[in-house]
């Protein structure tokens, strides 16, 4: 259901367990007691069962939130941290969001042992911080298991632009999404008396491409929130194959997709 | 003042380690134009060029006014260029910065001292009235090849547009209006079109078209313009990357090749429009609203 | 002035040279006594003075970089350097255009990686204007950065040639194009011409301007013209530079 800012939201279902609280994630503030309010543009998503509901929108200035997986630029180096700078998934930004990366912020990193980067390195981080009173601090290092996780400078590889809700596709939120969609489009069918075809590929969730891509092309992936997929592989065109595969992908089912990588691999 | 963001090292390394294996990001052709799109205004006179992601808007308007004393048998050509926030959030309104001005100049040199617009024939009476036609170039995005994708705008809509014809009776100066008299065609005496290319390795590579990340790598830089007949309008080389002169007329050669392309391109936009217009205003003289 | 007299049959041409000679280049070093290096050009009736300041500590804070010096050039057209007295305005976008292309050229050739966080100051002035005024510049640069000890990879020298379309009358066979080095202001008014800048005189060209509708096919030969001319006066200059070094080191020894 496509909402707009200020819309009233439909009656949301009763929670599936008793004292469950009703989560309210991108695009929707709460006033208290219990009135919540859009203020996002885009696909309104209930979860009936854990109970949330959110909006998938598709902008283009990534705003950084916590826990949040990016790819960073650093772009110079203070006494004890490297400021680094969030580029949204639009062209080069001059305004892009700045951060803070501790140079402690590494698995094991003392002050000797800390790795040095330099302006213009590229570093796969996690938002550890992040209100709309400070800039946001990054870490290099998985919050639970402390160790790097593929954390870190991204050495080599190329980076490729994509929307931001790409971004969260390929990062696995699409497969959640699908499934609403697909419980949601049963229940319309129901309703109409059709008999609904599931075509389990007609909506895509955003992987398949990368799916197809991994089984015959050996990469390495890394894929920021902010837009950012960070592409690596042992020759330059498997790369930009990849790159631009993903970049096409956007918007095709997964069966598209697939075609798309297997027209793709021909060429190469 | 916000300056555009540096690509990172591994992107930067990344386009240069492509270029050495013939590879571009697009993959494209090193001598081939990104995907070129024209189109018209419902008005005469406006063009709105695509060239990939890169957008320009050209807006061409005719007023009579007064001849410099200088040239009192000229008519007055302007071409106005402003870079604003709208084309990328780098350009800052109110200032000009040394991109503006060279990208002015260069539009300026291509397009108006190469004698494009025959100046004699916009005027009217000499010394006293002339047409003043004026273009007015908006950028709309800014994805690399400003150059060439305004110069393209620019001449699109001079020979799309059409002046009011005027009559002078003796001291009288009549103009007429679109409606009164078909309107005239500015005399255009040639179609220069620009070709940038870009120098990278030491200019063993030279690119066509180079898209923002490929500009703001390059080493070297250098914008030539043409005319389909094979005449150099303008060449500017502003210091960068020394290239052999073998080298540096063998771009020419090939940019004689895409200015032809181009050219043509634009002559066939205009005459699909023609027809459209044709079309369209004999529908309109057929309704039955009109007397017989 | 009509464009039939630029060339006599006999093949001389307004000024009495013929089609491959320079005008009488002459220039001297550190002539001002203020700034780190000077050096005054005379091309023809073409005067510039140039005096170098650098590298010094950047004046702005968007000047300095940690890669190298920066180069800023100023340009400054005397009132009284053409032919009607007229005074540009500093915003002047020919102005800012030549600036920004011997900053480009002078960056290339100076070895500004030695020079981390500083700035080189380049400052002309154009007292005389007869043709070849960006040319002349770009040679006043050079002596005046050799002057002032900066780093530079070669001589960064500039020549002008143009191209005159000979009429060959009753005899189609003497019809032609006939290239022309060193154009003065007479002929840069009417004849297609173009200026080559290159480093070390030699065929690698880093500054090509044309201003002028020229056919392509001419351009090989007017190219060709610039850049002997380039590899001539760069001699003349070294000549003039050796000359100056030995004096100054004569002037020591005493």
């Amino acid at each position: 259901m496509l909402v707009f800012p200020g819309d009233p939201l439909p009656s949301i279902p009763p929670p599936p367990k008793a004292n469950t609280t009703l989560k309210v994630g991108p695009g929707l503030t709460h006033t208290p007691p219990d009135n919540i309010v859009v203020h996002k543009a885009g696909e309104l998503n209930i979860d009936e069962r854990r109970h949330a509901l959110w909006i998938e929108g598709n902008g283009k200035r990534y705003i950084p939130s916590l826990n949040d997986v990016v790819i960073v630029t650093v772009l110079r180096s203070t006494s004890d941290a490297y400021i680094c700078t969030i580029p949204s998934s639009i062209s080069p930004a001059p305004s892009s969001t700045q951060a803070m990366l501790p140079h402690l912020a590494f698995p094991g990193a003392t002050k000797k042992t800390r790795p040095q980067l330099y302006p213009g390195c590229t570093v796969y981080a996690r938002i550890s911080l992040a209100n709309k009173h400070m800039d946001p601090e990054l870490e290099c290092y998985d919050a639970e298991s402390q160790k790097a996780e593929g954390f870190g400078e991204l050495k080599g590889g190329m980076v490729f632009n994509v929307s931001l809700g790409m971004a969260r596709r390929l990062l696995g939120d699409g497969k959640k999404i699908r499934q609403l969609r697909l419980k949601q489009r049963k229940v319309e069918a129901e309703k109409g008396g059709e008999d609904l075809a599931t075509d389990d590929e007609e909506i895509s969730n955003g992987m398949e491409v990368l799916e197809e891509l991994g089984r015959v092309l050996p990469f390495e992936v890394a894929v920021g929130r902010n837009g950012r997929v960070w592409v690596d592989s042992e020759e330059p065109k498997v790369t930009l194959c990849v790159g631009r595969c993903i970049q096409q992908s956007e918007f095709l089912t997964g069966k598209e997709q697939r075609a798309l990588v297997r027209e793709a691999l021909k060429k190469l | 003042m916000p300056r555009e963001l540096e690509p990172s090292t591994s992107e930067k390394t990344f386009v240069l380690e492509a270029l050495k294996q013939k590879l571009r990001i697009d993959g494209r052709d090193f001598e081939s134009f990104r995907g070129l799109e024209l189109s018209f205004g419902e008005d005469y006179g406006l063009a709105d060029v695509q060239l990939g992601k890169t957008r320009v808007l050209a807006r061409v308007s005719a007023e009579v006014a007064k001849p410099f004393s200088d040239r009192p048998f000229d008519g007055i050509f302007q071409i106005t260029t402003e870079l604003g926030p709208m084309a990328s959030p780098a350009f800052e309104t109110g200032r000009q910065t040394e991109q503006e001005v060279l990208l002015a100049r260069l539009i300026e040199k291509a397009i108006r001292r190469s004698g494009a617009i025959d100046t004699e024939s916009l005027c009217i009476v000499a010394g006293q009235k002339c047409w003043q036609v004026r273009v007015d170039v908006h950028f709309l995005h800014h994805d690399g090849g400003l150059v060439d994708a305004s110069c393209i705008a620019v001449v699109a809509a001079l020979q799309h547009f059409r002046r009011p014809d005027v009559s002078v009776e003796g001291e009288k100066i009549i103009i007429h209006t679109l409606t009164e008299r078909v309107p005239v065609p500015l005399s255009i005496l040639h179609v220069p079109i620009c070709v940038t290319y870009s120098f990278y390795h030491g200019g063993e590579i030279s690119l066509v078209d180079a898209t923002l990340q490929e500009e703001q790598l390059r080493d070297g830089d250098m914008t030539i313009t043409l005319n389909k007949f094979g005449e150099v309008c303008q060449i500017a080389k502003a210091g960068g990357l020394p290239i052999g002169a073998l080298a540096l007329l063998q771009c020419a050669r090939v940019a004689l090749v895409k200015v032809q392309e181009i050219t043509a391109f634009i002559q066939k936009r205009l005459e699909e429009d023609q027809t459209l217009r044709t079309r369209r205003d004999n529908l309109l003289e057929s309704t039955a609203e009109n007397p017989r | 002035m009509s464009r039939h007299e630029l060339l006599s049959p006999e093949g001389l041409r307004i000024d009495g040279r013929r089609w491959n000679e320079l005008r009488l280049f002459e220039a001297r070093l550190s002539t001002t006594t203020a700034a780190d290096g000077s050096s005054y050009v005379e091309w023809g009736n073409t005067k510039i003075i140039c005096t170098v300041a650098g590298p010094v500590e950047p004046k702005m804070g968007s000047n300095r970089s940690q890669d190298g010096a920066t180069v800023v050039v100023e340009v400054c057209f005397a009132a009284f350097s053409g032919n009607d007295r007229k005074k540009r305005a500093r915003g002047d976008k020919r102005v800012q255009e030549m600036q920004t292309a011997l900053q480009r050229t002078f960056s290339e050739a100076i070895l500004t990686q030695l020079h981390p966080r500083s700035e080189i100051l380049i400052t002309l002035h154009i007292l005389s204007q007869d043709g070849s005024v960006l040319a002349a510049c770009v040679n006043a640069c050079t002596l005046a950065l050799v002057d002032a000890g900066v780093p530079m990879s070669d001589y960064v020298v500039a020549c002008t040639a143009g191209s005159y379309f000979v009429r060959g009358g009753n005899n189609p066979e003497d019809e032609g194009e006939d290239p022309l080095l060193d154009m003065n202001n007479l002929e840069e008014a009417d004849l297609p011409s173009v200026t080559v800048g290159t480093i070390g005189g030699g065929e690698k060209i880093t500054l090509l301007q044309l201003e002028t509708k020229v056919r392509l096919e001419k351009l090989e030969g007017m190219m060709a013209v610039a850049l002997d001319g380039c590899g001539k006066l760069r001699e003349l200059m070294d000549e003039i530079v050796r000359a100056h070094g030995n004096e100054v080191v004569r002037r020591i020894a005493l």
